[in-house]
């Protein structure tokens, strides 16, 4: 079920990313079928080839927009500013009318009218990526959720079995970021965001068997671990800051290396739900030593692999080396901190 | 320890305070290296000092005035609700 959802998930994404925003789901081939403009309203159906005097009343008090140079005939039109394409006048045949709707109905105006509100809707989409773009970068989170069943089992397999596993690097292609669905070795956000949410869920079920539980305690549980995920992070992010070691790492890479603990913790919990402490403390001693190994590894090639030419940083890869060593070790730290007041 | 979203912003808050709390002229100056404001070569490190110096730097002059409000309401807040 977990595995269906990721590939609804980037079909979802996909889909709506392939649409964009400036065409229409269906083919704009024919004007005969139902289109809608950009605002998800259906624009006038089919093109009037007569004059439909039949409705002259005046429903919504709008005033038309006046097509400058374009004369249709119709005399009774105000000289007003553009209003919105498509919103407004595209139901001037069905709901009654507004002085002048019929000019909607007219094919040419209609196109016009339907391009327009396109390129507006599209201009203020790209304005809002833009701004956007500095903080949250969406088209960058994109990547990281582009996985497939078989990066989620290998993943998973190297999280908990990092022995074996010689080939730590990552492979980037030249000019986008690299999916991790091609790439074993590249950190992605699928398994970190459905990791948190179980984790969340397996708490609630661990208060339930102790009769502690309580729905708030969840939503209490559920912004401790978002608030130690967080703090964990900035303090990473200081650290890289104040020693000034240089690496390629993202933030939202850093994301996703601070939260595989997670899987580590949730395997923990379900060990000392079947086997009270004893089980808990051997799953978490076993789980946060394959963590450490995998962090380690990963980390090493992620934060020293970018620029393995440059020999001239010795006290830099010493740096990186604590580094290293700090967030690898911090692991178990919070895994043990985040599940011990848990387990009975 | 249930830490909570408000626990954290008050943290945050809290440790700026402390830094833009450290006063220029009796504390600041009388530390060696402070005045460093040649910018170093490219390619070469600076040290874990001249970092840590200009991170203060730039969260006094940054943080210095948007915190008032921010303590201010947070005192309130706390006043009334405890």
């Amino acid at each position: 079920m977990i595995f269906s959802k990721a590939r609804s998930q980037e079909q979802v994404r996909g889909r709506r990313i392939a649409g964009g925003g400036s065409t229409p789901p269906t083919s704009a081939s024919s004007m005969y079928e139902q289109q809608y403009d950009a605002y998800g309203q259906p624009l006038p159906q089919q093109p009037q080839l007569f004059d439909d005097t039949s409705t002259q009343n005046y429903g919504y008090g709008q005033q038309v927009p006046d097509y400058s140079g374009m004369n249709y005939g119709y005399p009774q039109q105000p000289p007003q500013g553009q209003a919105a394409p498509g919103a407004g006048g595209a139901y001037g045949n069905l709901q009654g009318g507004m002085p002048g709707a019929q000019i909607f109905q007219d094919p040419m105006v209609a196109n016009m009218a339907m391009q327009y509100g396109q390129t507006l809707a599209s201009q203020g989409r790209e304005y809002m990526d833009k701004k956007l773009e500095k903080y949250v970068s969406a088209s960058q989170v994109k990547y990281y959720f582009a996985v497939d069943t078989q990066y989620v089992m290998k993943k998973l397999k190297l999280l908990f079995f990092p022995y074996t596993h010689s080939d730590w690097s990552v492979r980037y292609d030249q000019n986008q970021q690299v999916q991790p669905r091609h790439e074993v070795n590249a950190p992605d956000l699928y398994i970190p965001v459905m990791a948190v949410v179980t984790y969340i869920l397996v708490a609630g079920l661990c208060l339930g068997l102790q009769e502690r539980f309580s729905p708030d305690l969840l939503g209490i549980q559920a912004s401790s671990a978002l608030v130690w995920l967080v703090l964990e992070i900035l303090v990473v992010l200081a650290i890289l800051y104040v020693t000034a070691i240089q690496t390629n790492i993202k933030y939202l890479d850093l994301l996703a290396f601070s939260s595989y603990k997670y899987v580590g913790m949730i395997v923990a919990l379900l060990a000392g739900i079947i086997m009270e402490s004893m089980g808990y403390y051997c799953l978490l001693a076993y789980s946060s030593f394959s963590l450490v190994i995998f962090m380690f590894r990963t980390l090493r090639w992620q934060v020293q692999g970018g620029n393995s030419e440059m020999e001239a940083y010795s006290a830099g890869n010493k740096r990186r080396l604590y580094l290293l060593l700090f967030m690898s070790g911090l692991q178990p730290i919070l895994m043990w901190w985040l599940t011990q007041h848990l387990v009975a | 320890m249930a830490l909570g979203v408000y626990s954290l912003l008050e943290a945050i808050v809290l440790c700026l305070n402390a830094v833009c709390i450290l006063n220029e002229d009796r504390f600041l100056s009388k530390l060696p290296g402070w005045g460093g404001t040649q910018v170093h070569g490219f390619g070469e490190e600076p040290g874990i000092k001249t970092q840590i110096f200009h991170f203060i730097r730039s969260v006094k002059t940054v943080m210095k005035y948007p915190l008032i409000p921010v303590n201010i309401f947070i005192i309130i807040f706390k006043l009334i609700f405890g």
